[in-house]
């Protein structure tokens, strides 16, 4: 059954998994879905609190976290998996929330964006995406929802900027590189060569002041998101959506 | 009151000043005079003075109308005089001379009794007296003549006159001229004493007609003397203008008087009322003492009952004390407490009190509007806060619930990729399960945010859902007089959720006690209590749940209160009630 997916991880064990979400229900879904998938689930947590003892014995290669959990339900998740960040560098954390956060996602990645990723929960319907993005945290990559990247690309495309240069498939290539995806990711979904991707990733370089020009797959991410990001926070007229403002106006 | 003590300051200056202008124009023009044009030509003046005072004060509110008439009286009293002499005929003149002295009676009247409508017991005494002393006392001298020179202009012309017996002088000329010389004396004293006795405004306002009026007797008095010692003659000329003189200086003392009754009032309507707006007792009361002239005066709250000594160094003369009560509360708002002697004048008195009354309940209402409106802004905060507050846990309700329930779904059919055909089965229906669920969820979710029994049945068909749903045992009394009224839609969810909330709380503190719901109605309103036998925690805490109630009944003009037992009325029960009544049509009524 597992075969579809390759799960296995670097050292060749099946990848094995831990669960944080204060929705038992959910969690209980999300464990037998994954373990149906071929993935080891080897602890479900409530809360944050045993996480680090839990990390400390059980080693996982990575942590399923939801964002807004006991005590005040706001963004425990992401200050978690900052702080597994720093004490757990190895370990792939992917946040899952019900909300398209800009902001969350902006903070998750504010110290480096490898091993790191920020998911809809919606993607348990879509199960290839959240194999993959699990596979990509924790193989030292980054998944961000293609639902957050459209909203930057969105946002960003509204006004007059150097992105309207960018020809329609360099915006796709552009979106699939802030989702995380490797050259040869895109080229699979863009149905193109990897020298084609190549030579639109080139192209998108020279059109954007994008901060490095760094081909490393973590950093691009990073580049391509602050650019969006600022890109964002210029605009005059603030029409955010309500999920852009809940991460500003909610501590 | 600075601007009054200035215009007094001024008023002295300009007196003085207009004095000395008099009597430079008496001594530049002695050297013209002719005394007996001189005296016909004050009379004149007297006589218009005297009538336009009169009408003036007719016109006028602020004084009894007596005064006015008495006014024109003492015009009409001066005409008798001027036949007494040999232009008339010799009967016309006797009249003349027998009425002569009705302008001193109706002059003395006059000065004594005003401002007031009625003279008192010593002024009618005066009067009279004057009358009979002056007027009645005169025939015989028309008629008989004796040693003395007669004051009559010609006795001797009349018929039938001899020589008057030896006691005719004492009896009749002397005796009768002596009574009216005490009684103008007396009248003189009367002024003088209640110009003397009153305090305050009274005081500063009968001065100058208590001096007028006083010199005034007092020259016609020694006028009279003349003739008792029967030494008329031209050196005496002075002394009748000078009476002369003086009377014609009452109607100008009166329109002073009057004048400056005017400019109190108006000073006393806007100094008080001032005062008055400020709120402070202390500084209504040094307004008062300005205006009144009474440094005794004292105001206080009614509130303060405790009865308050005259100021130190004033001999204290009896007091008297008015209670101001608010025109449209109808509660008293102060005593006012002063001495008799400075308000005499009710007129006056009215005016004060009026603007004590407009100026403190201006300051109740704007008191009460500022705290009103201070308590509807802090409501209005609530209720948006609430608003707010309810969405968030909306939200939260939704995200924590339905929200992972379906995402629960999604992912057990998303296991669906990696099931056997048998498996299936088991993955369709653990999702079937997890979606009634849901809905079951969702549905619980939309009551809270209104339920549809509400909408689609009213009151009387949510109120017996929402006691099913509770674990309670309740008991509701629904009166037949709410089933079928129309009940504004706002008022029906304000009063769900008073019913609502009181049975989470009673659920809380009294889970074990019966509870009661008693759903009643009259003409305009509709009233919901509820009420049980527990602990009785039922209190409007800050942040609370019936806080947020009572704003929201407060919106809808609906009152919302909270019994807790035991309490110091009821010492033996225990329970909470809750009661609620709104205007049925959720408007102000």
């Amino acid at each position: 059954m597992s075969s579809q997916y390759d799960l296995r991880s670097p050292d060749g064990e099946s990848l094995t998994v831990v669960l944080v979400d204060d929705s038992a229900l959910f969690r209980q879904g999300l464990a037998g879905l994954l373990f149906a998938a071929g993935l080891q689930v080897v602890a479900e947590l409530g809360n944050v609190d045993a996480l680090p003892a839990v990390m400390a014995r059980l080693q996982p290669n990575v942590v399923l976290m939801d964002v807004r959990m006991p005590p005040t339900h706001t963004d425990e998740g992401i200050a978690a998996a900052q702080m597994l960040r720093d004490q757990f560098p190895k370990v792939g954390v992917l946040v899952l929330s019900t909300y398209a956060e800009a902001e969350w996602a902006r903070r998750l990645l504010a110290n480096g964006a490898s091993g790191l990723g920020y998911l809809l929960k919606d993607r348990v319907d879509d199960v290839p995406t959240l194999i993959a993005a699990i596979r990509r945290v924790s193989a030292g990559g980054t998944a961000i929802d293609p639902e957050i990247v459209a909203h930057l690309l969105r946002r960003s495309t509204q006004q007059p900027s150097a992105m309207d240069r960018l020809s329609p498939r360099e915006l796709e290539t552009l979106a699939l590189m802030a989702e995380g995806l490797s050259n040869t990711g895109i080229g699979a979904q863009l149905y193109l060569s990897s020298r084609t991707v190549e030579a639109h990733i080139a192209s998108i370089f020279d059109k954007l002041p994008l901060q490095h020009r760094d081909t490393a797959t973590n950093r691009r991410v990073l580049a391509v998101l602050a650019y969006l990001h600022e890109r964002e926070s210029q605009d005059p007229q603030d029409s955010a959506p309500q999920t852009l403002r809940r991460g500003a106006t909610e501590e | 009151m600075t601007a009054l003590a200035r215009r007094d300051r001024l008023d002295s200056k300009a007196i003085v000043l207009g004095v000395l202008i008099v009597a430079a124009k008496v001594v530049v023009t002695l050297p013209q005079l002719r005394t007996d044009l001189a005296l016909v030509a004050i009379t004149w003046v007297v006589v218009i003075s005297f009538v336009v005072v009169g009408v003036a004060l007719l016109s006028t509110e602020d004084i009894a109308d007596a005064n006015g008439w008495n006014c024109l009286v003492v015009a009409a009293a001066t005409l008798p005089g001027d036949l007494n002499n040999a232009h008339f005929p010799p009967s016309v003149a006797a009249v003349g001379f027998v009425l002569e002295p009705t302008y001193l009676a109706a002059a003395v009247a006059l000065v004594l009794r005003y401002p007031r409508a009625r003279l008192n017991r010593r002024g009618r005494f005066i009067t009279a007296g004057l009358v009979i002393t002056s007027v009645v006392w005169r025939i015989p001298l028309v008629f008989f003549a004796g040693d003395l020179p007669s004051p009559f202009h010609d006795a001797t012309v009349l018929p039938n006159v001899e020589a008057a017996p030896w006691w005719f002088d004492w009896v009749w000329l002397r005796a009768g001229y002596l009574g009216t010389i005490m009684l103008l004396i007396g009248a003189a004293g009367l002024l003088v004493i209640r110009a003397v006795t009153s305090r305050g405004l009274i005081r500063t306002s009968l001065a100058p007609l208590a001096i007028v009026g006083a010199v005034c007797a007092l020259s016609a008095a020694a006028d009279n003397l003349i003739w008792v010692l029967g030494i008329p003659g031209p050196q005496f000329e002075p002394i009748a203008l000078i009476r002369n003189f003086s009377a014609a200086a009452i109607p100008v003392a009166l329109l002073g008087d009057l004048i400056r009754r005017r400019g109190a009032s108006a000073a006393i309507s806007s100094h008080v009322l001032q005062a008055a707006r400020s709120g402070d007792v202390l500084s209504l009361e040094g307004a008062l003492r300005d205006v009144l002239l009474d440094r005794t005066l004292t105001v206080r709250p009614t509130s303060d009952l405790t009865p308050q000594s005259p100021a130190a160094g004033d001999k204290g003369g009896p007091r008297r004390s008015v209670t101001v009560t608010s025109a449209y509360a109808r509660t008293p708002l102060v005593v006012i407490e002063f001495d008799v002697r400075s308000v005499t004048d009710e007129a006056l008195l009215r005016t004060v009190l009026a603007a004590v009354q407009v100026g403190l309940d201006n300051t109740q209402l704007t008191q009460e509007l500022l705290q009103r409106m201070t308590e509807l802004e802090a409501s209005r905060a609530r209720i948006v806060q609430a608003g707010a507050q309810e969405r968030r846990k909306v939200e939260r309700d939704l995200h924590d619930g339905a929200q992972q329930q379906f995402l629960a779904v999604a992912a057990t059919l998303a296991k669906s990729d990696f099931v056997s055909d048998q498996e299936l089965r088991d993955v369709v229906q653990n999702a079937r399960v997890g979606l009634s669920d849901a809905l079951a969820e969702l549905r619980q979710l939309a009551r809270g945010i209104h339920p549809a029994a509400l909408s689609q049945g009213g009151l009387s068909a949510a109120l017996p859902y929402l006691c099913d749903q509770s674990p309670l045992h309740i008991t509701l009394h629904i009166d037949d007089s709410v089933r079928g009224r129309s009940i504004a839609p706002a008022v029906e969810t304000a009063m769900y959720f008073i019913a609502a909330e009181s049975l989470a709380n009673a659920a809380r503190h009294a889970p074990d006690s019966e509870v009661v719901i008693n759903l009643t109605s009259d003409q305009a309103r509709v009233n919901i209590e509820i009420s049980d036998h527990g602990r009785g925690g039922a209190r409007f805490a800050e942040h609370g749940g019936l806080v947020g109630l009572r704003d929201r009944a407060e919106a809808l003009d609906g009152e919302l209160d909270v019994h807790s037992d035991p309490c110091p009325e009821h010492p033996d029960d225990a329970g909470s009630r809750v009661s609620a009544s709104f205007p049925i049509d959720g408007r102000t009524v």
